[in-house]
């Protein structure tokens, strides 16, 4: 082969590799996107919601607050002697719950309503108000939200409803920090109101508590 | 030809870096257009400009990842958002921004402390002075009393406690003044809507800082017939009212407007002699400071404070054709203005324990290149401190969309509609009507955020 031929060749050659190493670059840096994976019972990661991503409420702290809540008041007097053994199935008005804490948690807030109303309708000792037809009385009387935790509005409101109960609650938070670390320890009260009487028939209260640290 | 000697390697690879690092543009430089657009009230355009730093093409969108001036755009994203009556968003940015914020409190940042002393004034992640830190939560519960959700302000209120309690623990927050006083005053107005009177009185008691505003008098008078809290403060207020001053509490509703107007100090990158610098802060230096002698660079660079030349800056406002009084709640000027001269000499200092860092750099190279030949020895050493000042970024860095002023104003009414006539003025005029809708035994909060 002549001298220009293995030039040639050679061009050719140191070309072919910086292609290649720039397509070997391509796919490397490819590799370094996020991907999304799949996780929970029966995926390849069943340990994926363990762990905590953040000092706010997921799905592992909702689940654990409610079935504290809901144990408390499947053993409970109310529930044991006061409902499963009335006449008729009592109604049932879910309110919702107070948020006093130091975070902003309205999703895990619904979440929490909507695990309670599923114990609730489940439970086949009551019959549950809809959400909606709450909701739609809350418009029609144009009630503020400073309003709707007021007992009295509570009161009128639940007689206007048709219920013999309000399950309702607050969640409230303490929030230390010192130096590197941040804790926050919420609890989760409970309640279930008489609405003839206003009286408070049942309390719990359920306790979770999250941390920073570095 | 030879090969080239270490010295010479050392330079061709600084000068590398500067070409890479060099052109960095401050944190000023970056905003220098939105600031523009804003001054002309163009915000929609600023906030254009933000999207572009936050890396996304919508303001309805947050970065997938916070990276370098990230979070404080958002906050700055989330003002002029505010000033477009864009509460919800406003509110999604500010909280974002501010997780992130902590974030980077929390993170163990042990090259960036050291990088500021050796070779860049940016090096270190950004930390939120206590001034911005708690006037994200009173701005931000604004967003949320504008949105009429007292819950979600409620949640600010107590953040901003948080805030404050932490920032006293870490003995930042021991001077209060008058910022502390926007975010109790608010605090005190959610509280008290929530129905939890006691608790409302102890944050207007800490709101009386700002002075004996009208603001305060009928709503600490009528609280403190219903709350048992009366501490020194509020002891000494109500003494003075009820001597003279009754309260008129016919109407059973109200309205309470807060104005934010003009922009804060923010900070240009700015020389200093040595001399002028060593006098200021000779105390801060870590470093001999005999080696400065060496130096080929005699002024220190750093980032000044500096106004900025606010459109607006004073209104007035009527309400139902009758005027009301504003009065200004919080001077946030003041407090940054206050803030920077606190730490001001610790600044310098680093700038020339940078300097001191150089100039041993420098001379370092200098000695190398003198051992190799000697001819190359003086560019060595003025190449290898010309690369490293260019390093150097001063770090001009700070939430300059936060109002350089906040004025409240609020008033007895009965429900129903009513109208306010704002009148803003300074450099340019505005006058602007809103109405508003007051539900009986009820409340309305008007925001109006004009930084500018």
């Amino acid at each position: 082969m002549s001298l220009t031929g293995n030039r040639n060749l050679r061009r050719l050659g140191s070309r072919f590799y910086l292609q290649l190493v720039l397509i070997a670059a391509l796919v490397t840096l490819a590799g370094c996107g996020p991907k999304a994976v799949r996780g929970g019972a029966g995926t390849d990661n069943p340990r994926l919601d363990e762990a905590a991503m953040s000092v706010t409420l997921d799905r592992a702290d909702i689940e654990y607050l409610v079935s504290e809540n809901i144990k408390a008041l499947s053993s409970s007097v109310l529930w044991n002697v006061t409902i499963e053994k009335a006449d008729t199935r009592p109604v049932v008005a879910i309110w919702p719950i107070q948020n006093a804490t130091s975070q902003h948690i309205e999703d895990q807030m619904a979440a929490i309503l909507s695990s309670i109303e599923t114990y609730m309708v489940n439970s086949g000792d009551v019959r549950v108000v809809s959400r909606e037809r709450q909701q739609q009385l809350v418009n029609e009387l144009r009630l503020r939200q400073s309003d709707i935790y007021d007992p009295a509005t509570i009161g009128k409101f639940g007689r206007q409803l048709g219920a013999q109960y309000f399950v309702t609650g607050k969640i409230s938070s303490v929030e230390e920090r010192l130096q590197k670390t941040r804790r926050v320890q919420y609890s989760l009260v409970l309640q279930v109101l008489e609405v003839e009487t206003g009286l408070i028939v049942f309390q719990n209260e359920a306790t979770r508590s999250k941390a920073l640290k570095r | 030809m030879g090969s080239p000697n270490r010295a010479q390697l050392c330079i061709c690879a600084l000068t590398i870096v500067m070409l890479l690092f060099g052109g960095c543009a401050t944190y000023t430089d970056i905003l220098s257009k939105t600031h523009q657009a804003a001054d002309s009230g163009n915000y929609e355009a600023g906030i254009r400009e933000l999207n572009d730093i936050l890396g996304v093409n919508s303001f309805e969108k947050i970065p997938d990842e916070w990276t370098a001036h990230r979070p404080l755009a958002a906050l700055e994203r989330g003002m002029l958002l505010q000033a477009q009556g864009q509460y919800e968003w406003s509110a999604r940015d500010l909280s974002a921004a501010e997780t992130e914020l902590e974030f980077l409190d929390l993170k163990l940042d042990a090259v960036g402390n050291i990088g500021k002393y050796i070779y860049n004034d940016s090096a270190e992640v950004y930390k939120a002075q206590p001034t911005e830190r708690l006037a994200l939560n009173a701005l931000n519960m604004l967003n949320y009393l504008a949105m009429d959700n007292l819950e979600g302000a409620g949640v600010e209120a107590r953040r901003f406690t948080l805030a404050r309690e932490y920032l006293v623990s870490l003995d930042e927050g021991g001077e209060q003044g008058s910022h502390g006083a926007f975010g109790s005053y608010l605090a005190g107005f959610v509280f008290e809507k929530l129905g939890e009177p006691d608790r409302a009185l102890r944050y207007y008691e800490e709101a009386l800082d700002a002075g004996n505003l009208q603001a305060f008098r009928e709503p600490v008078l009528r609280l403190s017939d219903r709350g048992n809290y009366i501490g020194r403060k509020m002891k000494e207020y109500l003494a003075g009212l009820t001597a003279s001053n009754p309260p008129d509490t016919e109407p059973d509703g109200e309205v309470l407007i807060i104005l934010g107007l003009g922009r804060v100090p923010y900070k240009i990158p700015k020389r200093m002699p040595i001399g002028a610098a060593i006098g200021y802060a000779g105390a801060w230096v870590t470093g001999d400071l005999k080696v400065l002698g060496y130096t080929a660079f005699k002024v220190v660079v750093y980032p000044e404070q500096v106004k900025p030349n606010n459109m607006l800056s004073k209104a007035t406002l009527s309400l139902d054709g009758r005027d009301v009084p504003v009065e200004l709640l919080t001077d946030l000027d003041a407090e940054i203005t206050r803030e920077y001269e606190t730490i001001k000499p610790k600044i310098i200092g680093a700038a020339l324990t940078r300097m001191i860092a150089r100039a041993a750099a420098a001379e370092g190279a200098r000695a190398v290149a003198r051992k190799k030949g000697g001819a190359t020895a003086m560019l060595a050493a003025l190449a290898t401190e010309a690369t490293l000042v260019g390093l150097d970024k001063p770090d001009t860095r700070s939430w300059t969309f936060l109002p350089a002023r906040i004025y409240v104003c609020r008033a007895r009414v009965n429900s129903g509609r009513h109208e306010i006539s704002v009148n803003l003025s300074g450099r340019v005029r505005i006058t602007r009507t809103i109405e508003v809708e007051v539900p009986p035994k009820g409340f309305s909060v008007v925001v109006i955020t004009e930084p500018r």
